[in-house]
């Protein structure tokens, strides 16, 4: 059986010519054993569908092969069964196809989520992010500004409604969610990410620097440390450990600047680079390998320690843009979209498409990149429509579409950030607002 | 069955008969919404069992199903549009059925981005229950689906027909198989519920298997759930709220007797609240009096409700407050002024006081069931007991500043209390309460509040008796301080009853009374006397479960209470004779012994522990052998220490240990306590090990580190900490350096867009070099120089040389010159004072920024030139 490879996994057709052996192999005992059992009828129609050949002879092989495994597994399950029921935590499994997920989803879809604070900006918002424990939100803005949030002050402040009594006692400004705002740098603020677990900030800008802030000093004003670039920065992304930064930029060359040092490393490799201008960079959770993706309809798979491409899938759009890239928790999949308006699940360790999310994008044509990420327990994928100015939701695992929710956005969202921890997100508009949305339970009303 | 690998796993497995299920897939004919994808490989790890859905996938083609000449006639357009999200799943029945010339047969679709549908799986009940209601339904609904497209095949070849009927078949089996799956979790659950009670996964799911069936069948399960959770309003309410389903009124009352007055749970109430004006709003005697009394009467206690609501830090207190002044206003608008005046102060200190409870309360999650702590505790646990902590520290530091202290009390005790019904588990908090409570009750019998005081002291026994009663049924450290405070309170009787029922405990848990035999006949000691503390001895003695302690502990009592020597003695060897094997006990038999200063008999007691006789385990022996050395040492004569020496020497002759190591032995003859005859080097040299102290450090350090685990968020830091390490982490090894450079030259770098930057330790030179714009000569020959750099001989004794300001040579380097030094050439070059001082500080690179030096000299030279005319010593090259 010949196998026409599908675009995006050009570069592996080993793994897919073994799996496909596979698969006949297993196809093949089937209608043997169907043979072997008396259904003819079946197993003739299943040959003729199948064009199986050599002929399958009438064999009872699969029965034998069905009772070894499930003695193998019944085996394995009495072996992992002590430190299953210690270890196994189910929440913290996040979307792993490997694994049936027999608890129901818990956490909230995006309908049900409201807007708890509203921050402006004097331009577009653009970007945004939350810290690793999902208690500290940035935005930046084409005002070049950063404005750094306190997620529980934001809470606090709209629990108390929205008629706050002005003549209260307490100084307002105690309270206050925003609690920096960083003018640093010289032009857009186009990309912003936080250190894994120390409190800073890393902000990328079109005026060719990324900067780093100490945000938890009061008197931060200004970044500690810059690194100069030649390009517009467009995205960056830190190493799980916070001691290297991956750097994408209108050029399309990948940086990887050691922290530290600002030193900048490429691959050795002229041929593994994007053709066209970086758009989103990410770095797996387990530090092993991070994606990029660019304009050129392209999307890679990195080495995260030889700085090597180790895949790149082609066309994974349509041959349109591919706008953002964002890891699962367990590093296992990758969730990307594209100006094609389309959402689509890979699994990194066959290179292939498991899932399309579809169904945004239906008014009209996408103009600018949106971004799409998982919810905080990867249950849900959102994706914020850009002409409807409305959020879509997809279950991720079995793409089930979940109600819209109205976004209240008079321009399009290009940005959407989810807290890591909890169900809140924040949404950025060209009408230049950033929104922060947040499920309604925390309070016990 | 062509589309599943796995299936036919699955049906060996559960036993489903073959080919009824092909007998009953040839009955049916297909639904027009399912369209099938090249194959079932392409997502062979979907889930099944969430209520299937449109899944559109990209399949990579690895395996054809037919020839790839024709295409299926579907759309593959979006599944919803914006429109109508909200019928977005696909409903078969209002789908317009496919015109014939949209159809064309399934087994061509080879198109690879062709997306595969699944339709919605229909929800069948195991095989075991087929004759189920709802399975008639769905395959009913089924079936008018298959009469409905009956005829769109009607002219369809029968090839199309099996290939149909081959995909019914393989759907309904999925159907069939996810659901007997979900009944194998279910079962599976069981399992582990009943391995591990505190599996919260486990119940949940079976939780929510109980929701869907009948109360009457699951009532049961739930009885177990309360039983189990007796604390967790959550539970309580679904089952409750089952019943209410059920209809049975009857029940959900008593139910609600149960749980309504322990476990003050605010979802609770309120499903009990809802509940009565439901099912008593219609009732004559819960209707509204009419008439003026009635009418004021209502007004008041409305005004109470709210007054007390207003004064209660709360969230959302602005409202209730707009609410109140606006029922206020209504009720009397010329009284209402005064009124609410009077309240306001009460309300601006709630408002105050609430908007730190509502940073305090976020964080806390009010229905977590009770489990036991595990260890190591998980992050979710140490954070809720975290928030517990520090609700509880602030409302002890009086948020309201109220003079009120039964206020006070109030709000700390209902803290507590709802902290308990989350975190039962947790011993300490339990004995907070409770000594608090005590501390409450201390103060008001200073200031004379007799009724009170008692009141609070009730309130902490309630408690205890409440904390024995459930979670801390096992637990002897609230036993005993129950015990201790009913004692305290005089109340001997009550006190003896919790040590009966402390030891009657049948319970697996508490597998060893021993310690509370023990305490038991302590107490009875001080309340009694040592008569009834015999009593409990003897008890203890009939108990199997107890140990040796229990010996030694009535033995010393006796010795040190009754100061009787001779029962002391007797105790001793009665537990001797059945403990003889047990090296603690003899050793506390010894230690009493050598105490007594009964050199003879302790003689005795070695000698007979040690005799041949008594089947002591050897390797226990050289314990005791030392104890017979250390007594001899101390009280015996030189003959004697030396007698037991050689014996205690032939035993580890025995146990091939020590072999020609008698200084070893000898170091134990003279030490005293911790001091050694040698030095600890000399020891180590030796080899020596002091058993004795080294099994004690060990235990010690043991609880030791358990306890430093409990220390906790700090923990949590350290982790994530710690994953950095393991972390891969980039290897430049493998990378090529890279700056990146606007239009750099073609070929300065395999990468474009960028050039090699500079080694390492040049790049620090160009960085402290000042900007080359800085520069205006004057200009070396550099044909000249470098010939006079070849010819130039470095001397053996290198020097560093050091040139000022001037050009003069500096050769002896001391503070006070480089000071000068430095500040001179800052009046130099006042732009570039940094690096100046970085490069004086970096002496040991001298040699490499021979370059710079000449620089800098030759700017020296021309500052100075220019600005002022009193030095004008050329400077020296080197």
């Amino acid at each position: 059986m010949d196998s026409t490879v599908a675009p995006g996994t050009l570069n592996i057709p080993q793994i897919i010519r073994s799996e496909t052996r596979l698969r006949e192999t297993t196809y093949r005992l089937i209608i043997s054993q169907l043979f072997y059992d008396g259904h003819q009828q079946l197993a003739v129609s299943l040959s003729n569908l199948l064009q199986t050949s050599p002929p399958c002879p009438p064999s009872d092989r699969l029965t034998h092969i069905v009772r070894l495994g499930l003695k193998a597994d019944e085996e394995l399950e009495q072996a992992q069964k002590s430190s299953i029921v210690v270890a196994e935590n189910v929440q913290d499994i996040g979307l792993d196809f490997d694994y049936q997920s027999d608890s129901p989803i818990t956490s909230p879809d995006a309908g049900s989520y409201e807007t708890f604070y509203v921050t402006a900006h004097k331009a577009p918002c653009r970007a945004a992010a939350f810290d690793a424990t999902g208690s500290i939100i940035a935005t930046g803005s084409v005002d070049a500004s950063i404005k750094i949030l306190d997620v529980d002050r934001m809470l606090i402040k709209n629990s108390f409604g929205l008629d706050y009594a002005p003549s209260s006692i307490e100084p307002p400004m105690d309270n206050h969610p925003v609690i920096r705002t960083l003018y640093d740098h010289a032009d857009e603020v186009t990309c912003l990410d936080f250190h894994p677990f120390d409190p800073i900030l890393a902000s990328g800008s079109r005026d060719y620097t990324i900067k780093f802030f100490e945000y938890a000093k009061s008197t931060t004003k200004k970044s500690f440390r810059t690194i100069k670039e030649v390009d517009q920065i467009r995205c960056l992304s830190f190493h799980p450990s916070g001691d290297w930064l991956v750097v994408g930029t209108q050029h399309p060359v990948t940086r990887l600047y050691d922290v530290e040092t600002g030193r900048c490393f490429v691959s050795t490799q002229p041929q593994d680079q994007h053709t066209k201008a970086i758009t989103c960079v990410k770095w797996a959770p387990n530090g092993k390998q991070f994606a990029t993706s660019s304009k050129d309809g392209s999307f890679k798979i990195w080495d995260g320690v030889t700085n090597r491409c180790i895949n790149t899938f082609d066309g994974a759009h349509n041959g349109e843009e591919v706008c953002s890239v964002a890891f699962t928790k367990n590093s296992k999949y990758l969730l990307t979209s594209g100006k094609d308006s389309q959402v689509r699940l890979w699994e990194l360790s066959t290179a292939r498409c498991l899932i399309h999310y579809t169904g945004a994008g239906t008014l009209a044509k996408q103009e600018h990149r949106a971004t799409c990420v998982f919810n905080h327990t990867e249950d849900y994928i959102l994706y914020p429509d850009e002409k409807a100015t409305s959020l879509c939701c997809w279950n991720s695992r079995n793409a089930e579409r979940q109600r819209l929710l109205g976004l209240g956005h008079n321009a399009p969202v290009k940005c959407i950030v989810h807290s890591p921890t909890a169900p809140a997100f924040v949404t950025c508009s060209d009408d230049h607002r950033a929104r922060f949305w947040c499920k309604r339970t925390l309070f016990g009303d | 069955m062509n589309h599943s690998a796995e299936d036919p796993d699955d049906l060996v497995r559960k036993k489903v008969d073959l080919n009824h299920i092909t007998k009953m897939s040839y009955q049916m004919h297909v639904p027009d919404s399912i369209t099938v994808g090249p194959n079932r490989s392409a997502m062979p790890r979907l889930h099944q069992d969430d209520g299937q859905l449109p899944v559109r996938m990209e399949v990579p083609n690895s395996i054809r199903l037919g020839n790839t000449d024709t295409t299926i006639g579907l759309s593959n357009g979006s599944d919803f549009s914006p429109n109508n999200d909200s019928n977005h799943s696909l409903d078969t029945t209002s789908q317009p059925p496919m015109s014939d010339d949209d159809y064309s047969p399934i087994e061509v679709s080879n198109d690879q981005n062709q997306p595969m549908r699944l339709a919605e799986s229909w929800h069948v009940e195991p095989a075991t229950t087929i004759d189920d209601k709802s399975v008639l339904n769905k395959l009913q609904l089924l079936q008018n689906r298959i009469n409905q497209i009956e005829r769109t095949f009607a002219r369809r070849d029968f090839r199309d027909r099996i290939v149909y009927t081959c995909i019914i078949g393989y759907f309904f089996l999925q159907a069939l198989l996810s659901d007997l799956t979900r009944s194998e979790k279910i079962q599976h659950a069981k399992r582990m519920v009943n391995e591990n009670k505190y599996m919260l996964d486990a119940w949940a799911l079976l939780i929510q298997d109980a929701q869907e069936k009948k109360i009457g069948d699951s009532r049961d399960f739930y009885e177990s759930l309360i039983t189990q959770f007796p604390t967790c309003g959550k539970f309580w309410k679904i089952y409750i709220e089952s019943e209410i389903k059920g209809r049975n009124y009857e029940k959900v009352e008593k139910l609600f007797q149960r749980c309504l007055i322990k476990v003050l749970n605010i979802d609770l109430w309120k499903c009990y609240l809802n509940y009565v004006r439901d099912t008593k709003g219609k009732l004559p005697s819960y209707r509204e009096a009419v008439g003026s009394f009635a009418e004021n009467q209502k007004i008041t206690a409305i005004r109470k409700v709210y007054q007390k609501g207003i004064m209660t830090p709360m969230t959302s207190i602005e409202l209730l407050w707009k609410d109140y002044c606006a029922y206020e206003m209504s009720v009397n608008s010329t009284l209402a002024k005064k009124i609410i005046d009077e309240r306001s102060r009460d309300y601006t200190n709630a408002k105050r006081v609430s908007k730190d409870f509502e940073t305090l309360v976020r964080t806390i999650d009010r229905n977590v069931p009770c489990v036991p702590p595990t260890s190591p505790q998980s992050s979710e646990e140490l954070k809720q007991l975290a928030a517990w902590r520090k609700l509880i520290a602030w409302e002890k530091s009086n948020p309201l500043k109220t003079e009120d202290l039964l206020l006070l009390t109030r709000r700390v005790v209902l803290a507590y209390e709802q902290c308990l019904l989350c975190l039962g588990y947790h011993a300490d908090l339990w004995y907070e309460v409770c000594a608090y409570l005590e501390q409450v009750s201390r103060t008001y019998s200073e200031r004379g509040d007799a009724l009170l005081a008692k009141r609070f002291l009730d309130e902490a026994a309630t408690l205890y008796e409440r904390a024995i009663q459930t979670y801390m049924r096992s637990n002897m450290l609230i036993h005993f301080a129950y015990a201790d405070f009913e004692e305290h309170r005089l109340n001997v009787d009550k006190a003896r009853a919790i040590y009966n029922r402390l030891l009657d405990v049948n319970e697996a848990n508490l597998k060893d009374p021993t310690l509370a035999y023990i305490q038991a006949m302590r107490f009875e000691r001080r309340a009694e006397g040592i008569k009834s503390a015999r009593a409990v001895f003897k008890r203890a003695r009939d108990d199997a479960r107890t140990n040796h302690q229990v010996y030694v502990a009535a033995a010393l009592m006796e010795y040190h209470c009754s100061k009787d020597n001779n029962i002391a003695f007797n105790i001793f060897n009665l537990g001797l004779k059945k403990y003889s094997q047990n090296i603690d006990y003899i050793l506390a038999y010894i230690d009493y012994m050598t105490h007594l200063n009964e050199d003879h008999n302790a003689r005795v007691l070695f000698e007979r522990v040690l005799s041949p006789d008594n089947p002591t385990a050897k390797q226990s022996q050289p314990v005791i052998w030392h104890e017979f050395l250390k007594f001899e040492s101390q009280v015996g004569d030189l003959q004697s220490i030396k007698k037991v020496e050689k014996r205690r020497a032939a035993l580890h002759a025995d146990l091939n240990e020590l072999e020609g190591q008698e200084t070893l032995l000898l170091i134990d003859r003279y030490k005293f306590l911790n001091l050694l005859p040698c030095s600890t080097d000399e020891l180590k040299f030796l080899g020596y090990k002091d058993t004795s102290q080294a099994n004690l450090s060990a235990t010690n350090s043991t609880l030791l580190n358990n306890g430093s685990t409990m220390n906790n968020m700090r923990s949590l830091e350290r982790a994530a900490r710690d994953r950095r390490a393991v972390l891969p982490r980039p290897d430049i090894k493998h990378m090529m350096p890279y700056r990146p450079t606007r239009n750099p030259l073609p070929g300065s770098h395999s990468t474009p867009g960028g050039v090699f930057p500079l080694p390492d330790t040049a790049l620090y030179l160009v960085k402290v070099l000042p900007p080359s714009r800085n520069f205006e000569g004057p200009f070396v020959i550099v044909d000249e120089l470098m010939e006079r750099m070849s010819r130039l001989s470095i001397p053996d004794n290198f020097d560093p040389i050091r040139i000022g300001v001037q050009g003069e040579m500096i050769r002896n380097l001391d503070g006070s010159n480089t000071v000068n030094n430095s500040q001179s050439r800052k009046t130099g070059l006042g732009d570039s004072d940094d690096e100046e001082l970085s490069s004086q500080s970096t002496a040991g690179e001298r040699s490499t920024m021979n370059i710079y030096r000449l620089r800098q000299q030759k700017r020296v030279k021309l500052a100075t030139n220019t600005n002022s005319s009193d030095h004008n010593t050329p400077p020296v090259l080197t």
